[in-house]
């Protein structure tokens, strides 16, 4: 975990911000359609993962979810962070080379704003309701019966 | 009548469901992995009683009961980022307020952990969202929103339900 936070100028505003989504994190959104939980993107040291060392790195985006192949994978732009008065900077750490963490508080109008212009990456769309609800039931991790709305 | 499952031992909550009332049946919620609870109604008592149900208990309930106990399981850094473990008080004050505010015939929440060991319950219909949080280290608070942007409202939870239980009547 970082010590020090400074938004590192270095990373652009456009760069994409890989960041995971737990299938827990994954709600109902109404009318058969998902939706990723706020709760997602509170944490006041929010890890992600930084496309251009990855990218340097050759790696690809989805090699985010290679120790978490269960997890969906969002993008989020830097700058989108920037004006939610979140500090995007690097944290390498020796299990992950392009770990960064997007650092502010986030009140639940931010948290709700980075939810928002989160990009899905892995899959590359909304994936709907029913293949959450089976995909949790596989897993063991939804609350909700089959068949149950 | 139907009977539970049911894993979390809390069997010192008082519950005062607003579905409940008059005389009432005995409802145990049982589970092969863990110890019996047996629940005895006692609409008088005020303790101990763990849950007071009554039919027809609403339908929201077994779900959501079910996605807490599911929560409860989940293993430290259970996102691969440090989250901590859901904490059972808090989750079960947050089904408390759920048996507050809930009527009947409220759709089911749906329930997620936070990373530091809280949780949240939230709904999404129609384009109406309620999300109400139970952090591990703040007070409890929600908030309302459209997806049209026409209205949003924050607020701490407080024994006031009346304001949360406006906004999940929208949601029927």
């Amino acid at each position: 975990m970082a010590t020090d936070h400074f938004d590192d100028p270095n990373i652009p505003d456009e760069e994409r911000l890989f960041r995971r989504i737990n299938l827990a994190h994954m709600v109902d959104g109404g009318g058969g359609e998902s939706a990723v939980s706020s709760a997602a993107f509170r944490a006041p040291e929010l890890s992600v993962n930084l496309e251009s060392v990855m990218r340097t790195a050759g790696r690809g985006p989805e090699d985010s979810l290679k120790d978490n192949p269960n997890d969906l994978l969002t993008s989020i732009a830097a700058g989108v962070c920037r004006r939610n008065l979140q500090i995007v900077c690097p944290d390498p750490i020796p299990k992950e080379p392009a770990h960064g963490y997007v650092f502010g508080n986030k009140s639940k109008r931010i948290q709700r704003a980075l939810r928002d212009a989160a990009r899905w990456v892995v899959p590359d769309a909304a994936p709907s309701w029913e293949e959450i609800r089976l995909r949790k039931a596989q897993l063991g991790i939804t609350g909700r019966e089959l068949g149950e709305d | 009548m139907a009977t539970y499952t049911h894993a979390l031992p809390w069997t010192n909550s008082l519950f005062q469901p607003k579905w409940g009332s008059g005389g009432s049946e005995a409802i145990a919620f049982t589970d092969p992995d863990v110890a019996r609870v047996s629940v005895t109604a006692r609409p008088e008592a005020r303790r101990p009683a763990a849950y007071t149900l009554e039919t027809p208990f609403p339908a929201w309930l077994k779900p959501t009961i079910q996605a807490f106990i599911d929560l409860l399981q989940l293993p430290q850094n259970w996102d691969g980022y440090g989250a901590v473990q859901v904490r059972e008080q808090l989750a079960q004050q947050a089904l408390m307020v759920l048996v507050e505010v809930m009527e009947n015939d409220a759709p089911s929440p749906s329930v997620v952990p936070l990373s530091d060991g809280g949780v949240q319950i939230e709904w999404h219909r129609r384009g109406l969202n309620i999300e109400i949080e139970f952090p591990a280290d703040e007070a409890p608070g929600y908030c309302y929103y459209e997806d049209d942007g026409d209205l949003e409202s924050e607020g701490r939870v407080s024994r006031n339900y009346e304001r949360i239980q406006a906004y999940i009547a929208t949601l029927k």
